[in-house]
């Protein structure tokens, strides 16, 4: 499939020491289609995964992770086939969406215990340096069970980045995070990328991706359907068609008066609103209140249709 | 379709990265793997109720030393009592929880990822979860046996069924926990799935057909004990269908072998979450 968006050159994946590439990943189960023949290559900084619910993101990461086979293409991390592979581990860590930590372990003994089975040489005060990215290391001998879900999420961070690994895998890591944790978190993941490391995160809102994602893979439907800086996403994603209904005294006359203004792709009469087809907003917005005005009709409702991210996401995989 | 993004800083391949290794450490790994199991298994539930079915043949053998049981009955009253409350309750319970309670637990909250997505090699994980599981059921059925052997012998062992017993419940230990821990990386719901082969396959099935007597582990086991009996008790009570000595030697061995390995395979490919 082609991308929208920025034009941009095909890294192989052989011979390449890129943190992840995908090339033409497949996986199904069963006969259901998870992720569909996916190339992609992300390199260090910060990469957004978008997509609805069951879109694949999970299923993608797991792949990356080594803790799935992919059916069909391939997968690498910094040149490797990362699947049963523990030596994959040195480099790579996933925090996955679930919520569930040892709960009766503290956040010492669970990040030291990480550190150690990771052939860490000095696993306490690795620890405690992950710890302290974290800010856990007040909390860090009451156990896990007690901690508030932004804790467990900090504690899940502390268990990833012990190793410092090059290659950091985040699974929904703002799910369920009020928004002063979901911007520490935010703090936390852009001062792991700026250390040098590649930080891929998915996540099915919008505005998370473009607050801290310097670039962005939106999958929909286990294809990936667009690609990019989140600006040109943004801009793709605003400069598509848009559905307004529109209510006012006379739509007849408004209606009229629109049809012939170029940003107005067309209009449609129902019994008691008008519906336009426009492909700029501004304009519309520009070019509504002068109609309205001119023809005496007053304005009593103006409603954009088709914003929930599915919209989006419908709109970019149709193209 | 296909798309690159360019750096946004230097740090780009393993050259730089940091000091986790996929191979040595195996003493720092090893306690570590230790503590994650530790934490899991020894929960107040599971020691209460251990406690108490250790804790049962004793309180029987008391109430025999007691009531005036004597030495000549002794035999048979400890085979009576070793194989109902010890071979067919206590040890493959505590095998059970032991074995498949840590693994089993872990894969149902999934934190298993944290163990799984670690250079430690998955044989070292199979291996230390086994080795746990086979001393600490030891360590219980040890402390259940020679406490009813010593109580209702009056401090010695004269009919030789206590050293009998000890050395085929440390046999039984050791096959238990290969085929519980196997269960527990192979089905979800290992624990049930283990109570069941316990209560009905080998406390009912495996008794009344001769024929599949090579497929319990309780029958392999009792055939390593009764080599260690006098004669007049072999081949009768709880031996009368088991397996000879050295079946029972090969069996033992074979199927902890094939347990183990099925266990590292299956923890090479382990499904961490259910596909959605």
């Amino acid at each position: 499939m082609s991308a929208p968006g920025i034009p941009v050159p095909f890294a192989g994946a052989a011979g390449s020491k890129a943190p992840l590439v995908f090339t033409n990943a497949s996986r199904w189960f069963g006969d259901v289609v998870a992720v569909n023949d996916i190339s992609c290559t992300v390199e260090s900084g910060i990469t957004g995964l978008l997509g609805p619910n069951g879109a694949g993101k999970t299923t993608l990461l797991q792949m990356a992770a080594g803790l799935l086979p992919v059916s069909g293409g391939s997968v690498r991390v910094f040149g490797a086939d990362p699947f049963g592979d523990v030596a994959t581990y040195a480099n790579v860590a996933l925090v996955p969406e679930a919520e569930a930590v040892p709960g009766m372990l503290t956040p010492r003994q669970f990040v030291t215990a990480r550190a150690a089975m990771l052939g860490l040489a000095q696993p306490a005060d690795a620890a405690q340096r992950a710890l302290a990215r974290v800010q856990l290391e007040d909390s860090q001998d009451r156990t896990l069970g007690g901690f508030s879900k932004g804790m467990k999420q900090r504690a899940k961070l502390a268990a990833a980045l012990v190793h410092e690994p090059g290659l950091v895998l985040l699974d929904e890591p703002f799910n369920g995070l009020d928004p002063r944790q979901r911007a520490q978190m935010m703090r936390l993941l852009e001062a792991q990328a700026e250390s040098g490391t590649a930080v891929v995160f998915s996540s099915h809102i919008l505005e998370e991706v473009e607050g801290i994602a310097t670039r962005v893979l939106v999958v929909v439907a286990g294809r990936l359907a667009a690609s990019g800086d989140h600006r040109e996403l943004r801009r793709l994603m605003t400069d598509r068609p848009h559905t307004v209904h529109v209510r006012s005294s006379d739509d007849r006359l408004l209606a009229g008066a629109l049809v012939g203004n170029p940003s107005v792709l067309g209009v449609s009469l129902d019994e008691n609103r008008l519906t336009l087809r426009v492909t700029d907003h501004a304009a519309l917005a520009r070019a509504l209140p002068a109609a309205a005005r001119s023809h005496s009709v007053s304005l009593y409702e103006v409603r954009p249709a088709d914003e929930s991210l599915e919209h989006v996401f419908a709109y970019l995989v149709q193209r | 379709m296909s798309a690159t993004v360019p750096p946004a800083s230097a740090k780009s391949t393993s050259a730089s990265l940091p000091s986790a290794s996929a191979s040595g450490r195996t003493g720092a790994r090893t306690a570590a793997i230790l503590r994650l199991t530790i934490a899991r298994t020894v929960r107040p539930v599971p020691i209460v109720i251990g406690a108490v079915i250790t804790a049962l043949p004793v309180v029987f053998a008391a109430i025999y030393r007691g009531t005036g049981g004597d030495d000549a009955n002794l035999a048979e009253f400890l085979l009576t009592r070793y194989n109902a409350l010890v071979v067919s309750m206590l040890l493959p319970l505590a095998a059970l929880v032991t074995a498949a309670g840590a693994t089993s637990a872990e894969r149902e909250d999934g934190t298993i990822l944290y163990l799984l997505t670690t250079t430690t090699s998955r044989t070292l994980l199979a291996m230390v979860r086994w080795v746990f599981a086979t001393v600490v059921t030891s360590v219980i059925v040890l402390l259940a046996v020679i406490g009813t052997g010593l109580v209702s012998g009056n401090g010695s062992d004269p009919t030789g069924v206590m050293r009998a017993f000890a050395i085929g419940s440390v046999v039984g230990a050791a096959v238990y926990s290969a085929v519980f821990l196997a269960l527990a990386v192979w089905l979800r719901r290992s624990l049930l799935v283990g109570l069941l082969y316990v209560l009905v396959w080998e406390g009912t099935i495996s008794g009344l057909v001769p024929a599949i007597k090579y497929l319990s582990a309780r029958q392999v086991l009792l055939g390593i004990t009764q080599r260690f009996v006098q004669p007049a008790e072999q081949g009768a009570g709880p031996f009368a269908t088991v397996p000879g000595f050295g079946t029972s030697v090969a069996w033992a061995v074979a199927v902890v072998v094939v347990a183990l390995a099925a266990t590292v395979y299956r923890l090479r490919k382990l499904p961490v979450t259910k596909p959605r």
